[in-house]
Order: structure tokens, then C-alpha cells, then sequence
């Protein structure tokens, strides 16, 4: 791993008493309460309103999605650059192929994606190539395919293509969101509840414990960037589903905006500790604090400069934190 | 063959250190230990691991500030003085890791930290490679001090250290087992350099496995022995056995009682037949029967633990074959050897035996979540139930199994990689030092679990280089030394002495031309 | 007894143990054998590319990111990665233009500035907030691109080019001062102690840290350098081309990475041939002029860059295990 100083081989003993993980454990949540409470009265009371929240929500849905697929990476000590360009090729396929019909289109985009995936996987397990190496370059493939399919053009939709049998909302609420939750769930239950998720953990806490003890960490790894490809396929989805069109370039800042919820729900950049609850708390976090930023006024451009601190921070406390036990 | 003292021995003494004592949380690592050491003198100091010999170089180099005792310098008194000021009046330590930079010239790390400089405060090139050049020449062996580390043998590397020790103005050299790293006819270089040390009055703490070296190049020897000082001998009126009888001469104490002998029909779970891995292993063979404990004793780098990696599949055999429960035991990786029926407590429970992250019963459960497993969905409540269990059986102190290990001592951290290893329902059981680093009553109660797991027919390897542990808990005790096997010994007729003799690895061959310049 | 220093037991010339077979050689040179079969390749592909004009649009093309690939160099020999080059460009060529009407030397020493402070905190928070590399630089690639991109509401900055600034870029002076930044470097790497020390803290930071070595400080140093270098580079790229655009730099990072992997150097730190990325510059280049040449559809260079640092890295990890494994 390219780290220089890092802890690699510093114990990470713990003589945590069990409130002290409590209390980190819930910092996340007291966190969205205190900026939700925030935002209310920052608004007048229109915060909360159900339609603002549905907005909120629908906004962070790609962000979302990325980010349940960027944790479980995140989990095993990785790290996924290249889940925003894969966004941007596998929408720029869906789009190509709208003739053939949503159905088949969606899924020659999530296919695409999971390719993607794959090679991301392999190269990490066969070809030891470092994640943040390895899922660089593909950043820059992924990039690549998508300018050469779309020829640098955005592509539109023809005609408006629903989420699922003709619907795009149920009621007030837009199915992406349903979309998003359910890639969360998927997720959630696979890392809690699967023996993979057990792999995943173990392997990302202490890979050679994991292979010492008969945990096949290499298929750990592969499935992560795997699913992660997949998270990427349906985010292209909703990323159309919403705004009708796609273009090459919008991969440039979902990357980002899939790896800072991640950590600042509370997931560990060194592996074995998190999950995709903390993630989903961490883009509402993101979500609420870029709305509140924009209700400001503050320039968007600065948004990114202030992801960016946010995410020094955050990581920059986890290590305090490990540091002081 | 001894060498001659080079100086008399009424000549002021280099280095004197008297009644050092250092405890740590629970153990004595040094007790009132005495060391002296004269001018152009090579003072070998022997001892079994855990003897206490790296706790005093620690000392010495004020790595670890000593509870009680003395040491003089040249008469002077530096009991309480730092590293740096140690390094300044001469004490330095080579090191078997070498501490050396690879892609740097010998020159750039024989100065690394306190180059040349010129009058304006650049780097003097010019007289950093003179100098390197006069050092190494010096010692006795020409090679261009422009050479990059990595291109250099392992003997040049270790000339290029010790070159680096002088040039920090060392006259008190420690040489940390130079010869574990070393093959073939390397070791007259070493002695070479040792030799040239010695006529420029350096003095020289040559510690060492391999007691024929101390015939070959040591004048006094002295021996540590579970942290206590037990003599000190000219090398000219002392034999090997002497000693060997020295470094283990030690009371039993109670014996731990072992459990009933293994059945004479006891079925064959193990066969390793000529296994050979590089230059770590070479032409192991043994068996292991259900219900016996076999013992694997042997020093730092005999190849003990390298074989038990070679067994689980963590590392590749070149040869050899291993049969497993009659059947060969052909496996691609860890993962394979666990689900057959094969588990491993390793040496470092830190690194590769827990995941401190993670709560004591999903570290008990880390070998089980698969068959725990319908469907790819985990059974938690069965599987927890069970390490739990596993848990309560081997006494593990927690207060909640949810809480995460790292907050367990040493002897608890270990019984839980017990408890996951046998969840596994294992029949062949490889413990790697399992009882380092745990306090007494700990110990007793791996050793009685130990025996119960003979009693349900699993067939369990120790890997220890504490004597009388082998002894206790063994039915039959193999002794490796660098990297074979040298011996099947039965434990309730050996002494300590005998396994130890049989670890010492022999000595490297030294070329014919040896003797010219003494 | 021998007496000291007249006599020498052994004369050793040659180094002991590992020889210098054609393996190894192939392994140190590899960048510039890589080069010579893509520029034979190039020649065979079309008739154009082996012309003067070519060969010298190829070097000024590499100047920029060349004066980038130094300071990615540097920082990889400590065993760390800087994922930042490419915003931080953005951002003072951006300083560089806005700052302009006020001097044309204020401006240079600006961008130069800015650059020098954000390497220096990403440094600082590497060496002592002990954050891993890619993290750090990450977080500041967003920085810098926030930065660069509110600096002037997203918009683009323009500058004469009459000024006397605006002469840097034109011709072949671009190359001129990548040659400088090269000199530079190499005196920095080979004549210099900390220079040495820069390869200290990447091979064995233990063994440096224990000779006394600042492992923090030559660090820190790192990455202030690299960030002087995007100044530098963001200033040459403003003078050619006239504009400053927040967008500038997109993808620059991976082209670094790329050129100094192919160059030869270990992405663990601590081994690496300077002139291997400089070369690995004109590699990458070479490889795009190339496409560009034979009418490939200029997207396609993307991929290829991404494809050309996988197979570096792997070659170099493959390279490396044998060499392990033979020793």
C-alpha cells in the first residue's frame, strides 16, 4: 500500500470501555439529528417539509448509491476511484441503446458495469495492483470508452424511459429513491448478515488473520468492486431516470461525492470497521450540509473545496482516535 | 582453535556492567546480570531465546533504562546517559536486520546522518568517499565503496554496517547472531572482520547460536540464562557440553503432569515425507498420530515455523509430499487446509491470529462463518451459541464476548484463538509458541487444555523453544536445526541439555585458508 | 599480525553476489528501450513522425507534464503519491492570470506560492497528521479544484499574449525550462545530503529514522517541491496557451503516475531512475502523438493511458517478485 507514515503496523489495541463505543457508535446519528434540528431553524421550518425532504433525498440518490457500493470497498481496505466514470460510461451505454428498449438497455448498462467491476476486482487479487492504482486507471478507461461511444456529445433521451412499469413515483415519493434504499438494503444484508460480509470485515480488519483463519480474502475483494461496478450500473440508471440525459464528463465529481459520505458516516479507511448504515447517515449528512450550503448561497465551486476539508478532517480524527487508545 | 587474547587480561576494562536488573509488567527479564568487556577482546555471550540477551544489548544502548545497576565506560560511569550519548562514547549494535538503505551507495549509508561537510556546509563527496573507502579497506576486505548496498552479498552489507559503527566513532561493537544471516564460506568474512576489529582495539559482544563459533573466534564467553548471569569462562577452558550444561542447568520446578501416553494403535493423521522449501526447509519428514502431542523444538530460525506455513498452505513446499487423514494434501491456500480439518495457532497473535477490530466471538467465530453458513446467510444464534461456548470452556476472562479483543490480555487473547481453531472440529492442531508473552497462570491453563484435546483424538504439534514446556507437554520430540530435522528424541528420557545440543546449527563452512594472519 | 591499513586480505572488485546480467539491465533501462521501440514503431506507422517538427511538438507537448513528473517523482521515491498535480495547476495558473495585470513577476512568484503552501500542507498532514498519501492528496485535489474553480465564479481568466510573460510559452522554451527543472532536480537528488535522504525515507524509513534522519522534514520537503512544480507548470501552460481555465489539469495526476511507473520507478518508494521519468514523459506523449497521427479517434488516448499504467505497474511488480525470488 502507497502510505508513507502510516500505521500499518501499529497495534490497534483498544482498552475501550463498552459506553466509549457507544458513544462513537451514535456520534453519527446525534450528528444528523443536530444538523437536521439545524437546518430547520435555519429555514424557517421549511426544511422539513415533505416535499424538501423527498427533494433532499431524490438530489443524493446517485451520491447514494455510489456510496453504499464505495463502502463495502472501503470495508475491505480499498478504495474505488473509478466508480464515477463508471457511472458516466455504463449512462452513456443505456442511452445508446434506448431503441432497443428500457429494459435492455439498462441492463447492456449494468453489464458494462459490472465489467468494469471486474477488472477492478482482478487486477487488485491477481494482479496485486494497489486498489487506489488499479481503480485510478480504470478512472481514466471508464473515461475514455465513454468519450469514444458518445464522441464527446451528450446523449439525451429520445423519449422519457419510467423507472418500473410505467411509474416514476408511487404516490409523492420518485422511485429512485426506492431504487437507491433498495441497492442500501441489498447491501446492508449482504455485509451483515451473508458470510461474505463476514469476509469483507475480517478481511479489511487484518488480512492475514482473515487468510490464517481459511477466509478466501482475494474472493472477499473481488466481489466488493464487483458489487461496487454494479452500484455504479444502477446509478446510471437513476442518474437518466432524473434528468433525461447523460454526457461523458459527469464522472468527475461523483467519485468524490461517493467517497466522502463513506468516511464521514464512520467508515475506517483502513478496513474492519463500518458499514453501510453509517454510510447512508454520512450522505444525509453531505446531502443536508450541500443543501444548507446552497440555501446560504455559498458558491458551488466552493462545495467542493469544503467536501474536500471535510474529508481530511473526518479521516485525520479516525486516526487521532486509533492513536489515542 | 582458539584465538589468542589480544590484549592481557590486566588491561582497564572497556565496558563494565554490574548488577543490571529490568522487570517488565510481570516478568524479570535481567536479574543482577555482570558483563565486562576488555579492549581488542571478542566476549561472546550465549543464552537460549528469552534468555535475556536482547534485553541487555537493550540496556546497554540505553534502548531501555535498566531498574538497578551499573555501567562503566572506560571507568566512566554512563549508567544514566541517553542513546545518543551511548552511541557518542562508542556503543554500537549491529543488528541481524542491518538497518541499511538499499538503493544508497555503501558510502551515502556508512555517513547517512552526519556526512562530510565543507567549509560553506555542502556535502564533502570527495572526502565522504575517501573516507568510506579507508574504513572498509581497513577492515580487511577492498571493495569500491561507490557499490549500491543491494548489489552487495549479504557479508559486504553486514562490513558495510559494521563500517558504519566505526565511523560513529564505536569502540564497544555488539554483533547480534551476524552468522543467522549468512551462508557458504561467508563466515570468513565475518571472522575476517572480527579479527581486524580486535587489532584495532575494538572490543567486540559477539552473540551467537552457533557455539563452535565461540571456539573460533571468542576469548571469554559468558552465559545468561533466564535472565540470570550464570558465568564467564576463558574460551581455552571450556567445552561445548560445559556450556550447554550452563545455558539450560536449570530445576525443573514442577513438572506439569502430562496426560495418558498415546494408544499404540493410534491411527496416523499426518505424514510429511522430504519437504524442502528454499534454503528454510530441508528434507523434513515426520508423523503425527491422533491423540499425541508431538513436540518441534529448536532455536530462531531452525525453519519451525516455515514449516508449519508449508503445512497450513500459507507458503509453497518446492518438494516433498504431505499426507493428510491417508490422503495427499495437495492445497492452493490456507483456506483449504482449515476447511479439511487442519487450523493453526500462529506465532504472532497480533498480525496473524486476531482481528482486533472485531469482538471476541466473531474472532471465535472467524474459521466457522462458512459452514455456519445455509445458503450464504449466516446462522448467528447457532454459531454464537457455539463459540461461546468454546469460550466458557477454555475459561476466556470477558466480561461480554461482544466486547472487542483487543481489550483481553495476552493469555485471553490467546485462549480465543483456541476457541476459533477449534470450532473448527480440527484433527491435526499446530500451536506455534503458543504460551509467549502469558502470564504462569495462563499458561497452566493451555497446557491442561492441551491434554483435553489429546483426549478427543486430535493429533497436535507444539512449536516451541521453551525447554521445559516441550518436555512437558511432548509424546515424542523432533529437534530442527537450520531447517532439518536432527532428531526424534522421547521426552521422558531426555534432558534439556540434549535437545539443546541438537538445536545448535552447526557452523557455517569456513574456507581452507583460514588460519594465515593468526 | 598484519599491521593496520597495509595490508589487504581481499580484494574484491567486482560487487559480490547479485552480477550485473542483461536481466538487470533490461530492468534499470527499461524506459529507454519502451521508447526506442515506440518511436521505431511510430516510424513505421506513418511517415510524419519521425520529422524534426514532430519530434520537437512531442518535447514541448512533454514539457509540461514533464515539470509535473518531477515532483510526482519525488514524492513516489518516499513512498507516496500525489493525486493533486492536476488541480493544483489549475489553481495557479489561475493565480498567475488573475495576479497578472498587477506584474507580471508578482504573478509568477504568486502561482509559484501558492503552489509551494498547499504542497507543504499536504506534506504536513501526511508527515505528522499521519494520513495515508492518496487520502491526503485526494482531499486536496478537491481542494484545489474547488479552488481553482470559484477563483473566478468558474469562469476562465484571460492574459495578452503580447506580454513579455507570454513569451515563456512560445517556441520551444517550454522545454527549455523543463530542462532547468530537471538540472535542478538531479542536483537536488545527487548532490545533495537530502537528496539521499529522500531515498533513505523510502527505502527503509526505519533505518533512516534511527540515523537521524527528519523523516518528517524531507517529507514535508517533497511535496512542497511537488507543489512548486504544479506553479511552474500551471505558469508555462497559461503563457502558451493564453487563458487560464479551472478546468486545466483533468486527468494530469493519472499521466504523471503513468510516465513515472513506465520510467522505472518502484511505487513502494525508495528505487527509481530520474531519468526514467523523464523519459516516461515522452513515452506517454510519444504514445499520444502517435494515435493522434495515425487518426485514432483522440478518445482512445484515455484509455490507452489508463491500460499503459496497469501494465507498468504489473510489469513492475512482476519484475520485482522475480528479482525477490531469484535472490
Amino acid at each position: 500500500m502507497i502510505q508513507v507514515l502510516d500505521i500499518k503496523g501499529q497495534d490497534r489495541a483498544v482498552q475501550a470501555p463498552r459506553l466509549r463505543s457507544w458513544g462513537s457508535k451514535y456520534a453519527i446519528w446525534v450528528t444528523l439529528a443536530v444538523l437536521i434540528v439545524a437546518a430547520e431553524i435555519v429555514s424557517k421550518g421549511v426544511f422539513l417539509q415533505g416535499q424538501n425532504v423527498l427533494n433532499i433525498l431524490a438530489q443524493n440518490s446517485v451520491a447514494g448509491t455510489l456510496a453504499v457500493g464505495q463502502t463495502l470497498v472501503v470495508l475491505t481496505a480499498g478504495i474505488d476511484l473509478s466508480l464515477g466514470s463508471i457511472t458516466a460510461l455504463a449512462s452513456m451505454v443505456v442511452l445508446l441503446m434506448q431503441a432497443q428498449g428500457s429494459m435492455v438497455s439498462r441492463l447492456a448498462g449494468i453489464g458494462v458495469a459490472l465489467a468494469c467491476g471486474l477488472v477492478n476486482g482482478l487486477l487488485v487479487t491477481k494482479g496485486r495492483v494497489p486498489p487506489f492504482v488499479a481503480t485510478l486507471g480504470m478512472m481514466q478507461v471508464a473515461l475514455g470508452l465513454a468519450y469514444v461511444v458518445s464522441n464527446g456529445y451528450p446523449i439525451y433521451e429520445d423519449q422519457h424511459a419510467s423507472l418500473l412499469f410505467g411509474l416514476d413515483k408511487v404516490g409523492p415519493v420518485p422511485l429512485i429513491i426506492a431504487l437507491w434504499v433498495l441497492v442500501a438494503i441489498i447491501a446492508w444484508v449482504v455485509a451483515r448478515r451473508t458470510s461474505y460480509g463476514a469476509y469483507i470485515y475480517a478481511t479489511g480488519g487484518n488480512e492475514r488473520a482473515a487468510r490464517v483463519s481459511g477466509i478466501r480474502t482475494d474472493r472477499a475483494k473481488l466481489f466488493v468492486y464487483v458489487f461496487a461496478g454494479l452500484c455504479a450500473g444502477v446509478a446510471a440508471i437513476i442518474w437518466i431516470n432524473r434528468l433525461g440525459y447523460s454526457a461523458p464528463n459527469i464522472g468527475d465529481s461523483l467519485t468524490l461525492g461517493s467517497i466522502a459520505p463513506v468516511f464521514v458516516g464512520g467508515t475506517s479507511p483502513f478496513g474492519g470497521v463500518g458499514g453501510v448504515a453509517n454510510t447512508l447517515g454520512g450522505v444525509l449528512i453531505m446531502g443536508i450540509l450541500i443543501n444548507v450550503m446552497v440555501l446560504v448561497g455559498i458558491n458551488v465551486n466552493i462545495q467542493q473545496a469544503v467536501e474536500g476539508v471535510i474529508i481530511l478532517a473526518v479521516v485525520y480524527m479516525f486516526i487521532r482516535q486509533q492513536r489515542a487508545r | 582453535m582458539t584465538v589468542p587474547p589480544a590484549v592481557a587480561p590486566n588491561a582497564p576494562l572497556l565496558l563494565k556492567a554490574v548488577g543490571l536488573t529490568k522487570r517488565f509488567a510481570g516478568t524479570v527479564a535481567l536479574e543482577d546480570v555482570s558483563f565486562d568487556l576488555r579492549p581488542g577482546e571478542v566476549h561472546c555471550l550465549v543464552g537460549e531465546n528469552g534468555a535475556g540477551k536482547s534485553t541487555l544489548i537493550k540496556i546497554l544502548t540505553a534502548a531501555h533504562r535498566q531498574d538497578s545497576g551499573q555501567i562503566f565506560v572506560n571507568g566512566e560511569d554512563v549508567s544514566q546517559t541517553s542513546v545518543r550519548a551511548r552511541r557518542d562514547i562508542g556503543i554500537s549494535v549491529i543488528y541481524q536486520d542491518l538497518n541499511l538503505i538499499p538503493k544508497l551507495t555503501v558510502a551515502q549509508n556508512i555517513f547517512l546522518g552526519h556526512e562530510p561537510r565543507t567549509n560553506r556546509g555542502t556535502l564533502d563527496k570527495k572526502r565522504m568517499y575517501r573516507d568510506a573507502q579507508k574504513l572498509i579497506d581497513d577492515l580487511g576486505i577492498s571493495f569500491p565503496a561507490r557499490s549500491r548496498v543491494d548489489d552487495l552479498g549479504i557479508s559486504l552489507q553486514q562490513l558495510t554496517a559494521t563500517a558504519r559503527a566505526l565511523s560513529l566513532n564505536g569502540k564497544i561493537l555488539i554483533m547480534d547472531e551476524p552468522s543467522a544471516v549468512l551462508v557458504g564460506n561467508e563466515l570468513e568474512t565475518l571472522f575476517s572482520v572480527v579479527r581486524r576489529l580486535k587489532e584495532q582495539g575494538i572490543g567486540v559482544i559477539y552473540i551467537s547460536h552457533r557455539l563452535e563459533e565461540v571456539f573460533h573466534i571468542g576469548d571469554r564467553v559468558s552465559v545468561l540464562r533466564d535472565g540470570k548471569y550464570v558465568g564467564t569462562n576463558d574460551v581455552a577452558d571450556i567445552t561445548t557440553p560445559e556450556l550447554v550444561q550452563m545455558m539450560v542447568g536449570r530445576d525443573l520446578g514442577e513438572l506439569h503432569q502430562q496426560g495418558q501416553p498415546v494408544p499404540a494403535d493410534a491411527p496416523e493423521v499426518l505424514r510429511v515425507e522430504g519437504v524442502t522449501r528454499g534454503r528454510v526447509l530441508d528434507d523434513v519428514s515426520f508423523t503425527l498420530h491422533a491423540g499425541e502431542v508431538l513436540g518441534i523444538a529448536g532455536l530462531v530460525g531452525a525453519g519451525r515455523t516455515e514449516l508449519a506455513r508449508v503445512i497450513m498452505g500459507l507458503d509453497k513446499r518446492a518438494s516433498g509430499t504431505i499426507t493428510y487423514l491417508g490422503k495427499p494434501l495437495n492445497i492452493r491456500g490456507p483456506a483449504q487446509a482449515v476447511a479439511r480439518g487442519l487450523s493453526l495457532v500462529p506465532e504472532d497473535r497480533r498480525a496473524d491470529g486476531l482481528v482486533q477490530v472485531l469482538s471476541v466471538r466473531d474472532n471465535a467465530a472467524l474459521c466457522v462463518v462458512g459452514r455456519s453458513s445455509r445458503a450464504g446467510f449466516v446462522r448467528f444464534h447457532a454459531m454464537y451459541e457455539r463459540v461461546a461456548e468454546l469460550c466458557r470452556e477454555m475459561s476466556v476472562k470477558v466480561a461480554d464476548v461482544r466486547d472487542p479483543v483487543s481489550s483481553l490480555s495476552g493469555g485471553n487473547q490467546q485462549k480465543v484463538v483456541l476457541a476459533k481453531c477449534l470450532a473448527t472440529d480440527c484433527r491435526v492442531l499446530i500451536l506455534d509458541e503458543p504460551t509467549v508473552g502469558i502470564d504462569v497462570g495462563a499458561k497452566r491453563e493451555i497446557y491442561a487444555l492441551i491434554d483435553a484435546l489429546k483426549q478427543r483424538g486430535i493429533g497436535i504439534i507444539v512449536i516451541s523453544a521453551e525447554l521445559p514446556e516441550i518436555l512437558a507437554l511432548s509424546d515424542r520430540i523432533l529437534v530442527m536445526a537450520a531447517g532439518r530435522m536432527t532428531a526424534e528424541l522421547d521426552p521422558k528420557i531426555t534432558a534439556q541439555e540434549e535437545i539443546l545440543r541438537l538445536a545448535i546449527p552447526p557452523m557455517l563452512e569456513l574456507a581452507g585458508t583460514a588460519g594465515d594472519d593468526r | 599480525m598484519t599491521a593496520r591499513g597495509t595490508q589487504i586480505t581481499n580484494k574484491i572488485s567486482a560487487p559480490a553476489g547479485a552480477t550485473r546480467d542483461w536481466r538487470r539491465m533490461a530492468v534499470d533501462y527499461n524506459a529507454w528501450i519502451l521508447i526506442v521501440l515506440l518511436a521505431a514503431i511510430g516510424s513505421i506507422v506513418t511517415p510524419i513522425f519521425f520529422t524534426v517538427g514532430n519530434l520537437t511538438n512531442i518535447l514541448e507537448q512533454s514539457s509540461i507534464i514533464g515539470v509535473l513528473a518531477l515532483g510526482q517523482y519525488l514524492i513516489i521515491l518516499t513512498g507516496g503519491i500525489d493525486l493533486s498535480v492536476g488541480s493544483m495547476m489549475a489553481l495557479t495558473a489561475m493565480v498567475g492570470a488573475i495576479v497578472m495585470p498587477t506584474g507580471s513577476l508578482l504573478a509568477v512568484l504568486a502561482a509559484i506560492a501558492v503552489g509551494g503552501v498547499l504542497g507543504t500542507i499536504s506534506g504536513l498532514v501526511v508527515a505528522h497528521g499521519r494520513l495515508p498519501a492518496f487520502i491526503t492528496t485526494f482531499g486536496m485535489m478537491a481542494i484545489a479544484r474547488g479552488l481553482a474553480l470559484s477563483a473566478h465564479n468558474g469562469g476562465a481568466v484571460n492574459i495578452s499574449m503580447t506580454s513579455r510573460f507570454a513569451q515563456i510559452g512560445k517556441g520551444t522554451f517550454p522545454i527549455l525550462i523543463w530542462v532547468v527543472a530537471i538540472a535542478v532536480v538531479y542536483i537536488f537528488l545527487h548532490r545533495m545530503r537530502t537528496g539521499a535522504y529522500v531515498y533513505a525515507v523510502g527505502g527503509n524509513i526505519e533505518a533512516a529514522r534511527v540515523s537521524g534522519v527528519s523523516s518528517g522534514g524531507v517529507v514535508v520537503l517533497v511535496y512542497a517541491i511537488s507543489g512548486v512544480c504544479a506553479g511552474v507548470a500551471g505558469l508555462i501552460l497559461l503563457a502558451r496557451s493564453g487563458v487560464a481555465l479551472p478546468t486545466y489539469g483533468n486527468g494530469y495526476e493519472l499521466q504523471t503516475i503513468a510516465a513515472v511507473i513506465v520510467g522505472g520507478t518502484n511505487i513502494m518508494g525508495g528505487e527509481g531512475k530520474l531519468s526514467g521519468a523523464v523519459i516516461g514523459v515522452i513515452f506517454m506523449t510519444m504514445l499520444s502523438n502517435i494515435l493522434d497521427l495515425v487518426g485514432a479517434n483522440p478518445f482512445w488516448s484515455f484509455c490507452v493511458i489508463g491500460v499503459v499504467l496497469w501494465m507498468a505497474i504489473m510489469l513492475r511488480s512482476g519484475l520485482d517478485r522475480a528479482r525477490l525470488d531469484r535472490g
